[in-house]
């Protein structure tokens, strides 16, 4: 009994797999499709993989207002800032969550952590209406400052929770041998936290990579990011479905490749703190 | 070096007065061990000396400051926690050289204070290597290193030998002392082992629910406990207590609750008919037929030095340490009797010495 629902567990569990993975597979094989035969149906299965697509992409070779490239500059810019930023103000605040003690520290972590429920959507006008008034559409802080914000929730809580498992003693190890509170941070905390920033870089980095709705509202073309000039393959002319899946490709490759490396990383922060 | 001095400190979790009013003077270059047991108040006692406790009331002076609000950086103090809170991230060379670093000290001052310290401690091989790859002994050293190279007022200790097994705790305990003596920096020794305490300390404070009980010369509080606690505690096998009362007529007698009456040096004043506690310790035992009370061996330890005798005497369980070497069997009968100067009396309704 116990193997045949093992079965069926397995079954199902490999079956949403590839369901979740199917459109994924689709993409990826599209991409190296020569363009005449990418919408053939049924699908053409046997043929001579190109990498012309994914030359047109980054050559500028394709019906688009913008260089692909350039635009993944732009993700890169925005990506790196949000999650710098994420960090900068993330690490002192976690710090102070797990360490310190202030009046209404409870309900501070508490209130910090319910943010996360806030839907970003909801707030993408009226900071249109604000970033219009500064001028500060299609720049890069207009999503840099959002995503960082946005992102701040978990990489607190993510980051508290690594600092709780550093032993104290080390701490006033450190205290006691001369340290300040930045030497602390800097010499202590900061190294050993980094197993933690690793995993919550990783995170805030993907939001931002993969974030559209922010980058298509608030910017236009100095700003615009590669999820929102994916979009931009399918235009009067028709879909450049080559083009659009070798660039989609590209766009999901580097979240990809660092998910794979750090896949160890990102399970321990998700789970640290999860078991005392 | 230098003295420290509490005088009338207390510390409070809330309504919780867990430091009652202890004043202790500690001499420059003494070695003082705070002994008692878990929940005591001898490790928060250290922790306000260091400054890593706030301090509720009375005051802390470290030579002829009061530091009560000084930051534990700028006490001049080192000190050795009880799991070592070494440094993971950096190797025992950068473990050591880290408060000196911190103070942006010479680089060759630095290296030759380092390299000092290792040559003391035996960690010339180990300077490369992570905490990691230590034995829990080469980490103790290297907590002790890093003590060491600070060259501060006061050492701290809060039970540094806990975590070790026994053979390398008495190992480290002979090197802790022999430390001590050849830099004769003021120490303060934490410890719920009162063999440590014995061993090693100049003079034991004795603490229990946050007072101290006593504070002396090992043997003085060995030799002339003040009270009850403090003679149970101090001492293994622990001293052996018999409930009775004193007879203080033409010759001091105490009698124990079960009739057994067994002769004193002399009796305290006035204490005739009063109820008190005989305490006396294992080694004060004497097998004596002529004066001695039938007792019922229950267990025989021989050790090889010494033979351990748990029997049954005047109506109690009591331990005996004899020198001789012990025949007899459990069930079997021997005649105990007291040394009968070394008989200690604790008024039983104080617990207090009362001679």
């Amino acid at each position: 009994m116990r193997t045949l629902s093992t079965l069926l567990f397995r079954i199902a569990l490999w079956g949403s797999l590839l369901l979740i993975l199917a459109p994924v597979g689709w993409v990826m094989l599209t991409s190296i499709k020569p363009t005449q035969i990418s919408q053939a149906l049924p699908p053409v299965w046997n043929f001579t993989p190109t990498l012309q697509n994914y030359f047109d992409v980054l050559g500028g070779n394709t019906y688009t207002s913008q260089h692909f490239g350039t635009l993944l500059l732009h993700s890169i810019v925005v990506t790196v800032a949000s999650t710098a930023l994420g960090l900068l103000v993330g690490i002192p605040a976690a710090y102070a969550l797990a360490r310190i003690k202030f009046p209404g520290k409870k309900g501070t972590a508490t209130w910090i952590l319910s943010t996360i429920m806030f839907p970003p959507a909801v707030s993408v006008v009226p900071i249109f209406i604000v970033a219009s008034k500064l001028h500060l559409t299609d720049t890069f802080p207009v999503l840099i400052v959002p995503y960082a914000v946005f992102g701040l929730p978990l990489v607190i809580w993510m980051l508290r929770s690594y600092i709780k498992q550093i032993p104290f003693e080390i701490e006033e190890a450190a205290m006691v041998d001369g340290a300040s509170q930045m030497d602390l941070l800097r010499y202590i905390v900061f190294p050993l936290l980094m197993p933690g920033i690793v995993a919550a870089s990783l995170l805030s980095a993907m939001l931002a990579w993969n974030e559209f709705l922010f980058a298509l509202t608030l910017t236009r073309s100095a700003a615009k990011t590669a999820s929102v000039g994916i979009s931009e393959f399918t235009n009067m002319y028709g879909t450049q479905w080559g083009s659009l899946t070798a660039a989609a490709t590209v766009t999901v490759a580097p979240i990809l490749v660092a998910t794979m490396i750090l896949r160890r990383r990102l399970v321990e922060g998700l789970t640290f703190g999860a078991v005392k | 070096m230098a003295k420290v001095e509490f005088r009338n400190l207390q510390k409070a979790y809330g309504d919780v007065l867990v430091i009652q009013g202890v004043s202790l003077d500690i001499a420059d270059g003494e070695f003082v061990t705070l002994v008692g047991p878990s929940g005591c108040g001898k490790s928060t006692l250290l922790r306000m000396l260091a400054g890593l406790e706030p301090i509720t009331g009375g005051t802390i002076q470290i030579g002829d400051r009061i530091v009560n609000e000084v930051a534990p950086k700028e006490r001049d103090i080192a000190m050795v926690f009880q799991n070592y809170a070494l440094y993971p991230h950096m190797n025992v060379r950068d473990n050591m050289s880290f408060a000196l670093r911190l103070k942006r000290a010479d680089k060759a001052d630095i290296d030759k204070r380092v390299q000092r310290a290792a040559e003391i401690l035996g960690l010339e091989p180990l300077l490369d290597r992570l905490p990691r790859q230590l034995s829990g002994g080469q980490r103790q050293r290297v907590a002790m290193g890093r003590a060491i190279v600070r060259d501060p007022q006061v050492f701290l200790f809060d039970e540094p030998l806990s975590n070790l097994d026994a053979k390398l705790r008495v190992q480290m305990r002979a090197e802790i002392k022999e430390l001590h003596q050849r830099l004769t920096t003021t120490t303060v020794y934490v410890t719920h082992d009162q063999i440590e305490a014995m061993t090693m300390a100049d003079k034991i404070v004795v603490m229990r629910s946050g007072v101290v009980e006593q504070v002396g010369p090992p043997l003085e509080l060995y030799d002339k406990p003040a009270n009850l606690f403090v003679a149970g505690f101090i001492g293994s096998p622990a001293m052996n207590f018999l409930k009775g009362k004193i007879e203080a007529n033409a010759t001091a007698t105490f009698v124990t609750e079960s009739g057994v009456r067994v002769p004193l040096h002399d009796a305290p004043v006035a204490s005739d008919g009063m109820l008190a506690v005989l305490g006396i310790r294992p080694e004060h035992f004497v097998l004596d037929a002529a004066r001695g009370a039938p007792a019922e061996i229950i267990v025989v330890e021989p050790t090889g030095a010494e033979t351990q005798v748990n029997a049954r005497f005047a109506g109690q369980q009591v331990t005996a340490v004899f020198r001789e070497r012990i025949d007899s069997k459990p069930g079997s009968m021997i005649p105990l009797a007291l040394a009968p100067h070394m008989a200690h009396l604790f008024n039983a309704e104080t617990g207090k010495a009362m001679n």
